[in-house]
């Protein structure tokens, strides 16, 4: 603390030089430790500021992709509607297809806006072209929506109207039966009529059968009347009356059968007859007439044989007229069906079905009538239907079309939001490099500025200290090199040379000192980190201090007890010189001298000790390494180094150490918590006061842990103080020198570096209790980056 | 050739609505399959009937008579010697066209030239298509007559004839002179498919064939291109009914309106019905058993006359034809001038004819086949019927008769090998020139085998006659000769002719303009309908 005067007084011709050294690395070495501190600290600092604006910058490039890509989904998911509902429009009920055909419109709507949005909001030229291209694929797949459209309704007017021809078709197959029907009753009349004439055919045949048998019986008798007289005679009479009523009878047959003139023809050759005309005449009509009436009754089965053949023929066409119906009906099915699954091969299979038709039709006898306009209607139907089949395969083409155009539409949007979600990603992706590259780099130049920093500040440390100590034994060695440095070292090193020229001025040099640092406390407050250290190196300069002062008093004590014992010795020569030596006054000498030499040696060995003990406290100060050490050694030690600061004041300090307590630690640190603990004692607790009381207890605290207490019987910390203590740059000395650092380092290396806990207690004017635990291992090494700070 | 079918579809598209049958439909119910639908190949009238839609000739009959007009030929001059004939042919007569031709032309000589030359020559590519013959071209002489046919122009044809002959113009107008395109002809022969000029053949007529389904129809429809213009109805069908009663039961009904060959037995009924007509003529035939000359027993002319004494002919035309015919007793019919009234036909007298028989020495008994025609036919309305009728006549000559048919093609044909030992059988003339019956029927000439002369009867005097006859133009003359050859015909009695008939159509009242043809065709070139269908 008393340094700081001398450590900061150059600071202000330091500062101005920071940056323009900054313009060199070698200017580095060159900077002071404060300014390369701050460099440490301000490199992650810009770097992150640097990441932070880069980072910024991206994020929203990749919001602007992800923005893109949202639309570009939406333009997906109308394409897609799009495509559905032109699958549905191809699929539905002619009536149903208007709605099909305005959901395709509102979805073409809907992805040509996102496209456009698109294209305004991405800028990208590659992104540009792909929706130009899309673009141009959604208008070519609506123009073909568009064909698609017209033909459709063309075709269902065309299916429409084969309907209506298909039914006019089964009307002419109904009206073919109809007539069929009528036509089989008139031939069922005519049969009956053809039976009735053959029925009279045949009565004639009978009954001229009958009268020319009864001829030949007449002549018969009339030939045996000759033989055998009155007897035959009586018979012939008999028969003539037989011939008379055949005759008669034949005639009412005849006259039956309409043959009025036949009949009375006939009447005249039988009265001829019965007057005596011969029977040729008689016979020869009858035989006529049986030949006219035989051979009709012959020519009347064979009609009716034929009709009957015509029935069954007329009543199969009858059946087949009405197996076409259903033909005709089933065609007009599988037409519908071919339509609809748009089948090429399933119309070409109607179409060659329907040509079966025709032939069926062609091969019955059906009522020509109808029959041609059946083929008419069927032939027409037909080429419609070829009709139908050449549209289906362009419209079957434009849907390939379509399919395609949609498969690269697809394709197009699925890429588009492919490269818009990458480029989002990409850019996510840098920023996440960046970041962690920024961070890396960034951690990676702190820690080489800080190694290099640390390094550069410890380096001459240890050579200062090793000045030092060598100083400390042979004062005489000269001034320390580093005094030439421009930085902290160099001032420390001036100090210690000041220190060592000026070591007896101490006091007033304080008073001075003390201006000084309040000059600087200002600027003391705006760089923490640079004074943290310099108290740290204050502390270490404090000790040394201590120490000089210290080695001192043994030594003067030997060298006056030398002086007196050497004066002793001549004297003594001189007495034995003069043979007054009485037994008396040897044994004296000899008291003296060995009283002489106890007291030499005891103040060399004293003054030994104090700087065997100074330079471990030193060295362990400097170093800052982590060893095994023992809590008792250490502790007697360190205050016995400090034992200077003691004696100031009249303050006592009492030790109480368990023996024993083996310790792996940071024995800089506990020095330094304990030498600020005491500073902070003599200059806070004990202030305007002497006769204070301080006591160090030191205890074991279960396995692992020790326990330190440090108590003090000074005024106590006022409860509105308590929780401020150990913040930095608090204060109630601050008229005093104080820097407000002491218990905030304290606080910092217990915690931190000794890896234990701190509390505190106080009463105002009963004194303040700090206790402090600590692990007897302390954490591993921390990494340098740290423990330069 | 999406626009024509777009506009057919429209056009029918609006008749669609409309209830049956807009377009006008004339149903003809035929007694037969055609033998073919080229005229050139047919003798029946079945077979003539069904080509005539679709031909025309170079002169034609006036409907109805036997009066010559022009027709394809527009006009023609005779030279003096009465050899050449030069015709003037009509302009821009069109060819109808089908599914596998369409004519790049109109009617030039060239066609002329072909129809007439396929007949004609046997080297002629045609002449063999499809194992055709052109009986009716042989049988009337015309390969010997012809001497040259030329072409001088596209508008022009020279015919040279070897002798006058006095029948030509009017041969030109007969079926089997149907004028063909030379250039479907040759479209079919380049196609591999020559035999479709006969089965779907292509003319300049007023309907184009639509389809033949044999037994049920054959369906002509209008030609719009036909050079008269086009005909009044729509389609002409003809369909195939061969049983006589189920023609009338579809007159009746509507289902025709035209009937080939009513039974004279139905004429009182027909003429009853207010619906219909009957339309009768005198028709050019005669109806006759043909006596096969050339083989026992029939090749004794005492014989043939026994026979032509035994058939009561009167008992069959009372019997089949109703009345509705005259008895025959020369081979051609009394309409026709140059008939010889004169002769006094064999009377009904089965004691004569058996008086023949003793002196032919056939007391014995004697078996003969009796062939009857199968179908309905103008001169013989029932020929099996009058077959049986014969039968009874000859059994009491004792002579044992086996009766025989065939269908109706057949028929034919085994009357032209000279099969039957007796047929009846009977002919129509096509013009109205005794030449048509007397040389065609009777010439020695047409008893080759294959000819029309069924009787295979070749007898010089007769056929010096009518070669005479046919060669001058002095009908007086001819009319002389022609009587000569019939006393010849009398006396050595190669037929017994049996009939005239009336020739019969019986049409629905709604025909209009449809004439008889007393040849016994069925022309439905201008026939129309009143009141639709």
């Amino acid at each position: 603390m008393r340094l700081e005067p001398a450590a900061f007084g150059r600071r202000a011709f330091v500062l101005p030089h920071l940056f323009e050294d900054m313009q060199t690395a070698a200017g580095v070495a060159r900077l002071s430790i404060a300014n390369r501190i701050f460099l440490v600290g301000a490199i992650p600092i810009l770097v992150a500021t640097i990441i932070g604006i880069a980072s910024v910058f991206l994020l929203n490039q990749a919001d602007d992709g992800r923005r893109g890509a949202l639309v570009v989904s939406s333009v997906y998911r109308n394409v897609v509607a799009a495509m559905s509902s032109r699958d549905a429009y191809v699929e539905a009920q002619p009536s149903d297809r208007g709605r099909h055909m305005a959901a395709f419109e509102a979805s073409f709507v809907g992805a040509y806006k996102g496209l456009n949005t698109l294209g305004q909001t991405v800028d990208e030229l590659a992104a540009t072209d792909a929706i130009a291209s899309t673009t141009a694929s959604l208008q070519r797949y609506r123009a073909a929506m568009g064909e698609l459209g017209v033909a459709t309704e063309k075709n269902d007017k065309l299916v429409a109207d084969m309907n209506k021809r298909l039914a006019t078709l089964i009307d002419y197959t109904d009206e073919a039966r109809a007539r069929q029907h009528a036509s089989n009753m008139d031939v069922v009349t005519t049969l009956k009529e053809r039976d009735e004439s053959l029925r009279r055919a045949q009565d004639l045949t009978v009954a001229a059968e009958a009268a020319r048998a009864s001829m030949a019986d007449l002549a018969l008798e009339r030939a045996a009347i000759g033989s055998s007289g009155l007897l035959a005679e009586r018979a012939a009479t008999f028969e003539t009356v037989r011939l008379d009523n055949a005759v008669n009878r034949y005639a009412e047959k005849l006259e039956a059968a309409g043959l009025r003139d036949e009949a009375s023809a006939f009447r005249g050759t039988y009265r001829s007859f019965l007057s005596g005309g011969g029977h040729e005449a008689l016979l020869g009509w009858v035989d006529r007439r049986l030949k006219i009436d035989g051979t009709a009754v012959r020519a009347l089965h064979d009609q009716l044989g034929e009709l009957l053949a015509y029935t069954v023929q007329a009543n199969e066409t009858e059946q087949a007229t009405q197996n076409i119906a259903i033909e005709t009906l089933k065609l007009g099915q599988s037409m519908s069906r071919a339509v609809a699954t748009r089948s090429i091969p399933g119309i070409e299979t109607v179409i060659g079905d329907s040509r079966d038709l025709g032939d069926e039709i062609a091969a019955l006898p059906i009522s020509p009538l109808i029959q041609t306009e059946m083929l008419d209607a069927l032939n027409l139907w037909r080429e419609a239907l070829v009709v139908m089949k050449d549209r289906l395969a362009e419209q079957n083409a434009v849907l390939m079309r379509m399919n395609e155009t949609a498969g690269i539409m697809i394709f197009e949007v699925s890429s588009l939001n492919n490269s818009l979600s990458r480029d989002a990603d990409e850019v996510s992706e840098r920023v996440r490099l960046i970041l962690i590259g920024g961070a890396a780099i960034a951690l990676l130049a702190a820690s080489i500025c800080g190694i290099l920093v640390a390094r550069s500040i410890t380096k001459p440390l240890k050579r200062l200290e090793r000045g030092m100590i060598d100083r400390a034994a042979n004062p005489n060695a000269g001034p320390l090199v580093d005094s030439g440095r421009r930085d902290e070292i160099g001032l420390m090193a001036r100090a210690t040379n000041y220190f060592l020229a000026e070591l007896g001025k101490r006091e007033s040099a304080l008073t001075s000192a003390k201006e000084h640092t309040e000059k600087t406390l200002e600027e003391l407050k705006k760089t923490q980190s640079e004074l943290i250290q310099a108290e740290k190196l204050a502390s270490l300069g404090q000790l040394v201090a201590g120490v000089a002062h210290e080695i001192n008093t043994p030594l003067g004590v030997a060298l006056t007890t030398a002086t007196v014992v050497g004066e002793e010795a001549r004297h003594f020569r001189d007495e034995v010189a003069g043979g007054r030596v009485t037994r008396e006054a040897f044994d004296s000498f000899v008291e003296r001298m060995n009283e002489g030499a106890r007291l030499i040696n005891a103040n060399l060995e004293r003054s030994a000790h104090l700087v065997q003990s100074f330079k471990q406290v030193a060295a362990d100060q400097a170093s800052g390494e982590r060893r095994s050490f023992r809590m008792d050694a250490f502790a007697d030690e360190l205050f016995t180094s400090l034992g200077p600061m003691n004696k100031r004041a009249g303050h006592q300090i009492s030790v109480e150490c368990d023996p024993g307590l083996e310790m792996v630690s940071y024995p800089g640190a506990l020095a330094q918590v304990l030498t600020n603990l005491l500073s902070n004692a003599y200059v806070h607790a004990f202030a305007g006061r002497e006769g204070g009381q301080v006591a160090v207890r030191i205890t074991s605290r279960g396995p692992g842990w020790v326990r330190v207490q440090f108590s003090d019987n000074g005024r106590g910390i006022p409860p509105r103080d308590r929780p401020r203590i150990f913040d930095p740059f608090f204060t109630t000395g601050r008229g005093s020198g104080s820097t407000g650092l002491g218990l905030h380092i304290v606080f910092n290396l217990v915690t931190a570096t000794l890896g234990g806990t701190i509390e505190v207690d106080s009463q105002p004017g009963r004194g303040t209790r700090f206790v402090i635990d600590l692990p007897t291992e302390a954490p591993e090494p921390q990494p340098p980056f740290d423990e330069a700070a | 050739m999406r626009r024509p079918i777009l506009a057919a579809l429209s056009a029918a598209l609006l008749l669609a609505g409309a209830p049956v049958a807009a377009a006008k439909t004339l149903v003809f119910c035929s007694e037969g399959n055609p033998e073919s639908l080229n005229p050139q190949l047919v003798t029946s009238a079945t077979g003539i009937d069904a080509g005539r839609p679709m031909f025309d000739y170079l002169v034609e009959f006036k409907p109805g008579t036997t009066q010559l007009e022009p027709a394809l030929a527009e006009s023609w001059t005779i030279s003096e010697d009465g050899r050449t004939y030069t015709f003037r042919l009509r302009d821009n007569v069109q060819f109808q066209s089908n599914d596998a031709f369409a004519p790049t032309r109109p009617l030039t000589s060239e066609d002329v030239v072909f129809s007439l030359e396929r007949q004609w020559k046997p080297d002629h590519p045609f002449h063999s298509v499809g194992n055709s013959r052109f009986d009716y071209f042989t049988d009337i002489g015309m390969g010997e007559l012809l001497e040259s046919i030329e072409a001088p122009d596209e508008r022009t044809v020279r015919i040279r004839l070897t002798r006058p002959e006095a029948p030509f113009l009017a041969d030109l107008a007969l079926p089997f002179n149907s004028i063909m395109s030379a250039e479907y002809a040759a479209a079919m022969m380049k196609a591999g498919t020559p035999g479709r000029v006969d089965t779907q053949p292509i003319g300049t007529g007023p309907f184009r064939l639509d389809s033949y389904m044999p037994e049920v129809a054959v369906r002509f429809r209008a030609f719009e291109g036909h050079w008269r213009g086009r005909p009044a109805i729509d389609t002409l069908v003809f369909s195939i009914t061969p049983t006589p009663a189920a023609r009338l039961t579809k007159l009746k009904s509507g289902e025709c309106h035209v009937s080939a060959f009513p039974s004279p037995a139905d004429a009182a009924q027909i003429e009853a019905d207010p619906r219909l007509r009957l339309l009768k003529e005198n028709g050019f035939n005669v109806g006759y058993l043909a006596l096969n000359t050339s083989r026992p027993p029939f090749d004794d002319v005492r014989v043939r006359r026994a026979l032509n004494y035994a058939i009561d002919k009167d008992a069959i035309i009372q019997a089949v034809f109703s009345g509705m015919a005259t008895a025959a007793k020369n081979p051609m019919p009394p309409t026709l001038w140059g008939y010889d009234d004169e002769i006094q036909p064999y009377p009904y007298d089965p004691a004569a004819a058996r008086r023949l028989f003793e002196e032919a020495g056939l007391t014995g008994g004697v078996s003969a086949d009796l062939w009857y025609i199968p179908i309905s036919r103008p001169y013989s309305p029932d020929s099996k019927r009058i077959a049986s009728m014969i039968a009874d006549d000859l059994e009491t000559l004792g002579v044992r008769v086996d009766l025989k048919t065939q269908d109706w093609n057949t028929y034919r044909e085994s009357l032209m090998q000279g099969e039957p030992d007796a047929a009846l059988y009977g002919w129509t003339g096509d013009t109205a020139d005794p030449d048509n019956f007397m040389s065609t029927l009777l010439s020695c000439t047409a008893a080759r085998v294959g000819g029309n002369n069924i009787a295979r009867w070749c007898d010089k005097r007769f056929d010096a006659l009518v070669t005479e006859a046919k060669s001058i133009p002095d009908q007086e003359r001819r009319t002389f000769l022609y009587k000569q050859a019939q006393r010849i015909f009398h006396d050595e009695a190669p037929w017994v002719p049996i009939a005239h008939s009336l020739f019969l159509v019986a049409i629905r009242k709604e025909v209009a303009n449809f004439t008889i043809d007393p040849r016994g065709y069925h022309d439905f070139s201008r026939v129309d309908l009143l009141g639709g269908n």
